[in-house]
């Protein structure tokens, strides 16, 4: 079974080149389509035409656009993603510096939305069939059409100002400082074993995470809910119900088994979706990754960037589509006969 | 006098004891151990000399020293300079730097870093916004480790007020030839009153007082700045506590903290400008149409509307108190007027004239909306404008390709307290900055550029502010206002070029 897992695997990330090369043909036709000019960009504002010419020459802005492309994609394979316009330094370098911060934060908001969404969902099918049902998928509605940034908000409002228990910016408390080993922080701070630099460091992410997560694990009750509903209607439920299993036995040793592949598959799917919820929750939160700077890439049009930063959210999502997909392979004993 | 025994010196220290565990960020009086302070934006390079945007200002002043510094309401007064000297023909300077200044690694400011700065980074083909005012330095002379003379390709009579400008901080030579171009975008070494000694990008900036500095001590030992870019989560980090001091909070948020309680705002008039551009060609090029444009404003509507009534509404393309300003000279708001010149043209509500008009869109406090109010204005006289949006960037590459719609809505800072950082450069044809290109303006600010005698230049800029007003070259909507929420204890003096000094706070 680990083989045949295995090349699932293989052949998903093998499918995922031609879909990724695609994807950068768009997103640089889409930024080279953009009325902006990269090399009037990188110059201080007091150049000339002539300057902004010359520049234009040098970055290869006056060749056709597959010339670029190509120049683009040759030094990309590389790993030169070029110079930022904003920062005037290596582009690779400066997303490179953002990107352990945005993987911690979306990993713990996944975390906390596969626990929240699981729990919910269990829940509210146990009490299914009751008024409680109702109240459980209303409210389910009611934080689905929360938007993630909102949620930011109002947990800044209320579990900052009012209630101040967690930290409303930043990653750690002033002075705080931890050595980078592994270049993600929470595991940094683990590594110190100072318990009070721990706790800062995972009591900043805490309503980042909530947001982000909250926003998320909606899907997952509803999904695992009417999963749930449908896996109880398949035969082998009533059997295991003759033979005399209990509730919970049925639930935990039969159903949940099948019932949580479409969970899978949709925390998968929509691991992009989280990816891209970042970009306002961090700006929120003042949090140091990907999505801040992709904010700011955008207002000051550092196209080089934008570039960086959109590839690494398409090879996120392709990528974790692809573990989705072998995820439920190894759950579901159909997709592997079939 | 009455003695102290050994009784009532325990009694003190359990005092004083008491009130440190109380109270950690008790200090001396006056002093703090640490100021936090929400900002909104982050520097993009810690090389002082590579950006002239305003808003990393604040923070690369407390690490790097300018030769020329600024009094709050923009007058020059000494900074690591002791005395500066124009020449006549205004191609020279003589300077005089302080002699009892070093850097925070220990070594000492000399005319060497001070060539280093304003002459051979410039010229070494560094990407550096600091060559926008010291590009006609052609060289420096040094006579002395605290005398220099700078030398001008051409008539340079602001030089002094670019010393004093943004990104204008002196860097130190041996430093910077050891560590390169690429390190001084990561670690800064300067003069300042300050030195960097915590960094996360885009969220937390630590600063530890030097106390070998030579000015006067800042009140707080360490400032810590929290970069938050949203205004509501600055809001909430000042009510939380968070900060002692959040920038660009809303108006509305600022006429509740002015009411009282644990905290308090306070708005600032900066030195910048909210202004429609107009270009001299297309339908603009018809005198009564720009005239008429500019008399449909209602600016004391917008003031109201979008900052509370704080804002200054301006008829000049400066700030009242600035150099140029002319007290007596007035644009009345007049529908009627306006509606006048355009029958003259041949336009009215009926038949409204068309154009375009572009706005930013966030790139500054009600930027959108203030333009979105301008065109219902407008279109109540006979004038139809399609807004779209586009960014700042866009911007110039529209201005620079000839295609920027008649109209739009700009903003332009000048913290030199000089007019040729506002009519100067926003009309210079060879600067991209320029949307009103004609050859009178031409004339007109060409001789005001390179001229050297100081009355003669002001009086040149009034006559020329006046000019521009009366031909529809402009429309001056608004003096930007800075608010700053602080907590209760905390009084700050505020900068007319919006930045927070730190020996400008005082701590109670």
């Amino acid at each position: 079974m680990f083989i045949a897992i295995l090349r699932v695997i293989v052949r998903r990330l093998l499918a995922i080149v031609p879909v990724f090369a695609v994807v950068t043909v768009l997103v640089f036709g889409a930024l080279r389509i953009l009325p902006v000019d990269p090399a009037q960009m990188s110059l201080p504002p007091s150049a000339t035409i002539e300057q902004v010419e010359a520049k234009r020459e040098a970055m290869g802005l006056n060749r056709p656009i597959w010339t670029q492309y190509s120049m683009w994609a040759q030094a990309a394979i590389t790993g030169d993603l070029g110079e930022s316009a904003q920062y005037r330094t290596s582009t690779a370098a400066v997303v490179l510096d953002r990107l352990p911060a945005t993987i911690e934060l979306v990993i713990c908001a996944l975390i906390f939305a596969v626990c929240v969404g699981m729990t919910g969902g269990l829940l509210i099918f146990a009490v299914r069939g009751t008024a409680l049902e109702s109240v459980g998928l209303v409210v389910t509605s009611a934080v689905m059409a929360l938007p993630d940034f909102l949620l930011a908000l109002l947990f800044i409002l209320l579990l900052g100002v009012l209630i101040p228990i967690f930290p409303v910016n930043g990653r750690l408390d002033p002075g705080m400082q931890v050595p980078s080993y592994t270049g993600f922080l929470l595991i940094d701070a683990v590594l110190t074993g100072d318990f009070r630099v721990i706790v800062s460091a995972f009591e900043h992410i805490a309503l980042p995470v909530m947001a982000l997560g909250l926003a998320f694990s909606p899907t997952i009750v509803r999904v695992l809910h009417a999963s749930l509903i449908n896996t109880y209607q398949q035969s082998y439920i009533q059997q295991a119900r003759l033979r005399g299993l209990s509730d919970r036995e049925i639930l935990f040793g039969q159903a949940l088994k099948n019932a949580i592949v479409p969970v899978v598959i949709l925390v998968g799917t929509q691991f992009g979706g989280l990816f891209g919820g970042t970009l306002l929750v961090e700006m929120i939160f003042s949090f140091p990754g990907l999505g801040n700077l992709m904010v700011k890439a955008m207002q000051t049009a550092d196209l080089s960037v934008i570039m960086a930063i959109s590839l690494i959210y398409c090879a996120t999502t392709l990528i974790f589509n692809s573990i989705a997909d072998a995820l439920a392979y190894l759950l579901n004993p159909r997709l592997r006969n079939g | 006098m009455n003695s102290v025994d050994r009784r009532l010196f325990m009694k003190l220290a359990a005092a004083a004891g008491g009130t440190l565990l109380v109270s950690p960020n008790f200090a001396f009086a006056g002093e703090v151990d640490n100021l936090s302070i929400a900002w909104t934006t982050d520097t993009a390079s810690w090389d002082p000399n590579q950006r002239l945007s305003p808003d990393p200002q604040t923070i690369l002043k407390m690490v790097f020293d300018q030769p020329i510094d600024m009094t709050s309401d923009l007058k020059l007064t000494p900074g690591l300079l002791t005395e500066w000297t124009l020449a006549d023909d205004a191609m020279s300077m003589h300077v005089t730097l302080r002699d009892d200044v070093t850097f925070s690694d220990g070594s000492k400011l000399t005319t060497e870093d001070f060539r280093y700065t304003f002459f051979e980074r410039v010229n070494q083909g560094e990407e550096l916004d600091i060559a926008v005012g010291f590009g006609t330095v052609s060289d420096i002379e040094i006579l002395s480790p605290t005398e220099a003379v700078m030398q001008f390709s051409k008539p340079s009579p602001i030089v002094a007020q670019w010393l004093s400008f943004s990104a204008s901080y002196v860097v130190s030579k041996a430093y910077a030839e050891k560590v390169g171009p690429e390190k001084m975008k990561t670690s800064p070494m300067g003069t300042g009153p300050y030195v960097l000694t915590e960094y996360q990008r885009d969220s937390r900036i630590v600063l530890t007082r030097r106390d070998d500095y030579w000015g006067d001590l800042p009140s707080a030992k360490q400032i810590t700045i929290e970069i938050i870019p949203d205004p509501t989560a600055r809001l909430a980090a000042l009510e939380s506590g968070t900060v002692d001091i959040a920038t660009e909070l809303s108006i509305r948020d600022v006429k509740r903290l002015e009411q009282g309680g644990t905290l308090n705002a306070v708005t600032n008039p900066i030195a910048r400008i909210i202004y429609v551009t107009i270009r001299a060609d297309g339908v603009f090029a018809d005198r009564n149409v720009r005239l008429a444009a500019h008399h449909a404003v209602d600016k004391d509507l917008l003031s109201k509307a979008f900052f509370g009534g704080d804002a200054v509404t301006i008829n000049q393309p400066t700030i009242p108190g600035m150099p140029s300003f002319l007290p007596d000279f007035h644009f009345d708001y007049d529908v009627a007027k306006a509606q006048e010149l355009l029958a003259a043209s041949g336009f009215g509500p009926d038949n409204p004239v068309t154009l375009d008009f572009a706005t930013t869109n966030g790139q500054f406090p009600g930027d959108y909306d203030i333009a979105r109010a301008v065109v219902t204005m407008w279109e109540k006289v006979g004038i139809k404008a399609n807004l779209t949006v586009i960014t700042e960037s866009q911007w110039y590459e529209l201005n620079a390709s000839g295609k920027l719609p008649p109209a739009s809505l700009f903003v332009w800072e000048n913290g030199t307290g000089d007019p040729e950082l506002f009519a100067g450069n926003m009309f210079d044809a060879d600067l991209p900055f320029a949307t009103y290109r004609t050859d009178e303006v031409t004339a007109m600010i060409k001789p005001l550029l390179k001229e050297p005698d100081y009355d003669t230049r002001i009086k040149g800029y009034e006559e020329f502010n006046q000019y521009l007003i009366e031909e529809g070259a402009m429309i001056p909507l608004l003096q930007a206002i800075q608010t700053i929420g602080y907590r209760n204890g905390i009084e700050i003096k505020p900068w007319a070029n919006g930045l927070i000094r730190p020996e400008a706070i005082t701590i109670s």
